[in-house]
């Protein structure tokens, strides 16, 4: 396991990953605990400039830190400031998608035709599932108080019971 | 099961890792309300040993040690049904199994309740270290060893000494014409309705018979069965398995035993690859409290607490007189492995290269 | 009586397809002691507790999860995939995929050639048919009977049940017109019914609709399943001939997965049935097959049975066939004799080796007929969570609308209800459909986790199984001009629906309506068609209320028709023993063999009509 390193990083402040995991905080609404727990963050930390590149992926964290700085103590200020500088953004907007897909369902998919356009066509640049831990740790089972189809099981006649929130039928 | 044990429980625990001892016991069980505390303990011993064992196991990453980790998997399995054996031991005599409270938990690191307190028990992952706290655990009685109900060496023998103990007490309430067998049938857990996965079917216990039968069944698969090294359990044209101790040591030793092995010796069989690289690197003894610091963290630690006296909760109530309450138990079972194996991926803010783990505390 | 060997090429029986029930008609013969070749034309994959896994963690990183995404291909023994469907344009063959489609609906059916068969990604829903289901044409005027009634089946089903592990309710099931034998209990307690299925439930207790003229109650119950549930105490298994139960039997004892039978042995909710069960909770073929009795029965995987050859007698004299190393590499031609000969190679399968053979023939009937159960749906969003993407897909059904007087002018349907929201509605493809349309909005943070926690388990979509009648221009043929890989025929279909069902599909959604309302669901929120979908099988249908609708539907996986069993030879292929009428020594067994569809998911019945026709065969054996 690469931990040594990955934890060394983590607390780092303001380390490169550390800015990658509030950005990834930032853009899928679940904490840092949430995120580190999946065991994904370095997977997804370095699979990204392996996709896009150092510079791509550089430039993107730049236009993050830079946007977070900004929002920095103001949630609603912030948000807006994401939206604008990010989402919004032609070459950084299909990015932070990207990066939402990955952490949802642990899926990349291949950039807009439009992105490509811009930024050229790179290599490992399909649609794939990064691995079946991927798969399995996508948030979007978690939003959506599930399990993932085929991984986690949740125990016999757990779907009788009545989901968060609700009352028995 | 057989661990080491005496009833030296003055002896002072580590500060703030009492572990969870029932009054000494008085010697010998003289009485079916001392029988009644030794089967309590007894409950209070099998469980101890499952949150040791579940860090090692959770702590495995998918796809890593998977002969290690079906071993290991095999003894929770099969410690869990100890404890079902147990609750109906207790349960047989007219007494009423308590798991659901702060005490029955140990603080970990902890000397197994009614042990001689040579080793501590802690929560670690999988590694060396780990391995060699759940052979002295597991280790068997010499051969030909006496029962000890007070201060035996090992559980083995405190076994021997409440099998022991059925028989006289049963022997004296039958010639006053009475039974010590009191506790209503409906109390019993038994067969395959509820309980399932491996380790076996439970067995209902209405009489001596039958508490010979469960108390054995108990001890031939901790330490081995007439001190071979297999437990002796074919039913369901099961292959041998091995006793507990046997199967660590597997681990231990990377190698797989065979029929003609014997338990004095190293285990001959197929090499068994074990990568003690590959496992979460929790920081021992995980607690809650560790965490106040980080918010986050500490959040989904008080949420593990949480679902895991949830389960206790439920294994309460199928041990008093709601059977059905052991189906509620496995999806609260599984809940809590996703949910470990998550806090062992967390780093702990440390800086030493450790991550978070599960801490099995109450938190009703 | 035969010595155990595997050397000779002489058998006492060759059965063709190592699915279920290929597997259990070689469980039969061999526990009878006579030799069998089984030949399979897949891989044996799954056989081992590792290489089933496999499976599994490929599934997960298929971007297409479709029915045989876990499956590798296999050129040498090609299967239908949803993904090669398209909309058929007139008059143009669908060339895509293994499957040749000239319409004028897709039959979007799929089934998979590998050892277990289809089941290893069935649903494992397993309902009786009802007494009607098997006297359509005289109770309704339409369609046509069985050849066997469904008392002569019954303690054929009570078997099956047995052998596959039916988890039940006896009385929930008598509710719905099922009779059962004196002291018969199913060997397990029934899955329970989940969250939304309970909510349903309550919403709808006491609703009625109205079919041609007479109401008839919408009542949900529990569905008979092949997964592990827990054993019911108090069943004891029939006796070996299904008359009658063994009271000195023992309950019971569900069967975990293969190679490693302590995990499995309860559904743990996996919520992907189809197209894996991870844990092997759900029967698959490979169960049976894992424990054949290996001194009796031959298994040979990789090996395509090509051909029966018929002697001058009208008998059949041999199977021909290609076995291959390699997935679509060269083959090695080979032959095998027995005393009798057993197709269960799955419907369309069998057709085509018949017909490729010049075999069996003589009523014009192979491949005719082909049937399924259309299948159409509704969906709509609940004003509440219904929890869902929980517990096997399906848990409960509404079985109240399977049989009725309707029947004489539109098709009758089994209701599922989806355990898994809009899984199958056009270009929905929860959850993930509902990540990219967030994201297509630019959301994100805790927003986008808020709005998928709350519409994705919103989601309810009911589904319906529809009856098709016996139609001899629906069929499977085949053709020089399409082979696969190592030269052997591609099915080649043409198939459609007629108004008999069209129209149900139309009724079938009053039924829906009735079932939202109750559940307060908006009229916006409640979905029937899509005009924009393109979905391959849409059609504009004018139904009896003048009205026009844009209807579709997709395959349900239920093949059947296309070697149907008759009481004369002039209009069916297989007798009542589902023996050829035109070769003494060739029986052809499965789905194929149903004269009409009922509306039950087809394989238990087709295990029961398999175990029944075993003893048949071992008459001739004696
Ligand atoms: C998505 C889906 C869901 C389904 N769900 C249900 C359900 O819930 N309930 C239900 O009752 N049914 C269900 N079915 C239908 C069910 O799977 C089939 O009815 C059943 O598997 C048929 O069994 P079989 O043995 O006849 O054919 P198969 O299971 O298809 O097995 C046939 C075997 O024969 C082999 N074979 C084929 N051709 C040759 C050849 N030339 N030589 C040698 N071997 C050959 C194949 O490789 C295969 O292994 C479903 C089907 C699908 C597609
Ligand atoms: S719900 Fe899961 S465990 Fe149950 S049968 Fe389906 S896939 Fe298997």
């Amino acid at each position: 396991m690469d931990h040594d390193r990955a934890v060394a990083a983590h607390h780092a402040p303001d380390s490169p990953l550390q800015q990658f995991v509030s950005l990834s905080v930032t853009l899928t609404g679940f904490d840092d605990a949430e995120l580190w727990g999946t065991g994904l963050v370095n997977t997804y930390y370095a699979l990204f400039p392996s996709i896009v590149g150092d510079a791509v992926f550089g430039d993107f964290m730049t236009r993050w830190n830079y946007t977070h700085r900004r929002g920095a103590g103001d949630a609603s200020q912030l948000h807006t400031l994401v939206r604008q500088q990010i989402l919004d953004d032609p070459d950084f907007g299909p990015l932070a998608r990207n990066l939402i897909s990955l952490w949802y369902t642990g899926q990349w998919n291949q950039l807009p035709a439009a992105w490509r356009n811009v930024h050229g066509a790179w290599a490992n640049d399909a649609t794939f599932i990064v691995s079946s831990a991927a798969y399995s740790e996508g948030l979007v089972w978690k939003a959506i108080h599930a399990h993932p189809i085929a991984a986690k099981q949740p125990g016999y006649g757990s779907w009788a019971l009545p989901p968060d929130g609700e009352e028995p039928a | 099961m057989s661990k080491p044990r005496s009833s030296r429980a003055t002896k002072a625990p580590p500060a703030a890792a009492a572990p969870a001892v029932p009054p000494a016991a008085p010697r010998p069980i003289s009485s079916v309300h001392s029988l009644r505390r030794h089967l309590q303990g007894a409950l209070e011993l099998e469980h101890a040993t499952i949150p040791p064992y579940l860090c090692a196991l959770y702590s495995i990453p998918d796809g890593a040690n998977v002969t290690a980790g079906a071993l290991i998997r095999s003894v929770v399995m099969e410690e869990m049904l100890h404890m079902v054996l147990a609750a109906n031991l207790l349960n047989a005599v007219g007494g009423t199994p308590r798991v659901h409270h702060r005490k029955f938990i140990p603080a970990y690191p902890t000397y197994l309740p009614f042990s001689d307190q040579s080793f501590l028990v802690e929560l670690l992952p999988f590694s060396r270290r780990a391995l060699d706290t759940f052979l002295r655990m597991e280790k068997p009685a010499k051969p030909h060893a006496k029962p000890e109900p007070g201060d035996s060496p090992t559980i083995g023998q405190f076994y021997e000494a409440i099998l022991e103990a059925f028989h006289r007490l049963e022997h004296h309430a039958k010639k006053r014409g009475e039974t010590i067998f009191t506790g209503p049938r409906r109390l019993q857990i038994a067969g395959d309705t509820w309980y399932y996965g491996g380790g076996g079917s439970p067995v209902a216990v209405t009489d001596l018979a039958s508490a010979t039968h469960a108390i054995h069944e108990i001890m031939d698969q901790g330490e081995g069965l007439d001190h071979g090294i297999f437990d002796g359990d074919d039913q369901f044209g099961q292959v041998d398995e091995l006793a507990h101790y046997f199967r660590f040591n597997e681990i231990h030793l990377g190698r797989r035993y065979q029929k003609t092995d014997g338990p004095t010796r190293p285990p001959t069989g197929a090499e068994l690859p074990v990568d003690w690289t590959a496992s979460y690197p929790m920081a021992p003894n995980p607690k809650a409290a560790d965490y106040v610091g980080q918010p986050a963290i500490h959040r989904l630690m008080v949420d593990f607490n949480r679902q895991y006296t949830a389960l206790l909760r439920a294994l309460d109530r199928a041990f008093n007189g709601e059977p059905s309450a052991l189906g509620d138990a496995v999806p609260i079972m599984y809940d809590l492995k996703y949910r470990a194996q998550a806090l062992m991926a967390i780093p702990s803010g440390r800086g030493d290269g450790t991550t978070v783990g599960p801490g099995f505390e109450f938190a009703p | 009586m035969s010595t155990p060997t595997s050397d000779i090429r002489h058998f006492d029986a060759i059965v063709v397809g190592g699915g279920p029930i290929g597997a259990h008609v070689a469980r039969e013969l061999s526990n009878a002691h006579k030799t069998v070749l089984l030949l399979e034309a897949g891989r044996a994959g799954g056989l081992t507790y590792e290489g089933y896994r496999s499976y599994v963690t490929n599934f997960h990183t298929q971007v297409a999860k479709d029915t045989n995404s876990p499956y590798p291909a296999n050129a040498s023994a090609p299967s239908p995939r949803e993904i090669d469907l398209t909309q058929i344009d007139p008059g143009t063959p669908d060339l895509n995929g293994y499957q040749v489609e000239f319409g004028p609906q897709t039959f979007a059916s799929t089934y998979l050639r590998q050892l277990g068969g289809t089941t290893l990604h069935w649903l494992g829903t397993t309902p009786r048919f009802l007494p009607n289901d098997f006297q359509l044409a005289t109770k309704y005027g339409v369609g046509m009977d069985w050849p066997v009634t469904y008392d002569d089946v019954e303690p054929d089903y009570c078997l099956a049940e047995w052998s596959i592990g039916v988890s039940a309710d006896r009385k929930e099931q008598e509710g719905i017109g099922i009779p059962f034998q004196k002291g018969y209990e199913f060997p397990m307690l029934p899955i329970p019914a989940s969250y939304s299925d309970q909510v349903i439930d309550k919403a709808t207790k006491g609703l009625t609709v109205a079919l041609a003229n007479r109401r008839y109650p919408v009542t949900v119950s529990r569905l008979p399943q092949a997964r592990n549930s827990i054993p019911n105490p108090r069943a004891r298994p029939p006796k070996p001939d299904g008359r009658g139960i063994d009271p000195h039997g023992a309950p019971y004892r569900p069967v975990g997965a293969v190679g490693n039978p302590d995990v499995g042995l309860r559904c743990e909710g996996n919520s992907a049935c189809i197209p894996i069960c991870p844990v092997q909770a759900k029967y698959s073929a490979l169960k049976t097959i894992d424990k054949l009795d290996r001194r009796y029965v031959t298994l040979e995987a990789q090996t395509v049975v090509t051909k029966l050859t018929i002697d001058d007698n009208g008998r059949i004299s041999g199977v021909e066939y290609l076995s291959y190393d390699t997935e679509g590499g060269a083959t090695t031609a080979g032959r095998a004799t027995a005393n009798i000969y057993v197709l269960a190679g799955h419907a369309i399968e069998n057709a085509k080796l018949l017909l490729a053979s010049g075999a069996a023939n003589g009523s014009d009937q192979v491949g005719r007929n082909l049937m399924d159960h259309p299948f159409s749906s509704s969906w709509a969003l609940a004003p509440r969570s219904m929890g869902i993407f929980r517990g096997p897909l399906q848990s409960s059904g509404i079985e109240s609308l399977r049989d009725g007087e309707f029947r004489r002018e539109f098709a009758a349907f089994r209701i599922d209800l989806s355990n898994v929201g809009w899984d199958i509605v056009p270009d929905a493809n929860p959850p993930y459909g509902d990540v990219s349309r967030a994201l297509a909005k630019n959301m994100f943070g805790p927003a986008l986790r808020r709005h998928l926690g709350d519409i994705v388990p919103r989601q309810v979509r009911v589904g319906f199984d529809l009856e098709q009648l016996p139609e001899s221009q629906n069929r499977v043929t085949i053709s020089r001009e399409f082979k696969d890989a190592i030269g052997c025929y591609r099915p080649v279909i043409r198939y459609g629906l007629s108004d008999y069902t069209w129209q149900s599909m139309v009724e079938s959604m009053k039924v829906s309506r009735a079932i939202y309302q109750r559940m307060g669901i908006p009229d916006a929120d409640q979905h029937y068609v899509t005009s924009d979908a393109t979905q391959p099988d849409e059609r504009n249908f004018r139904a009896r209320d003048g009205k026009d609708y844009l209807l579709n539907f997709v395959g349900a996986g239920h093949h059947m028709g296309t070697h149907r069993m008759g009481l004369w030879r002039t209009n069916s292929v297989v007798d009542r023993d589902q023996r050829s009428w035109d070769h003494e020594n060739l029986y052809v067994v499965g789905c194929g063999s149903f004269p009409t569809t009922g509306t039950a998911n087809p394989t238990l019945t087709a295990l029961a009509l398999a175990l029944r026709s075993t003893r048949h065969m071992l008459s001739q054996l004696h």
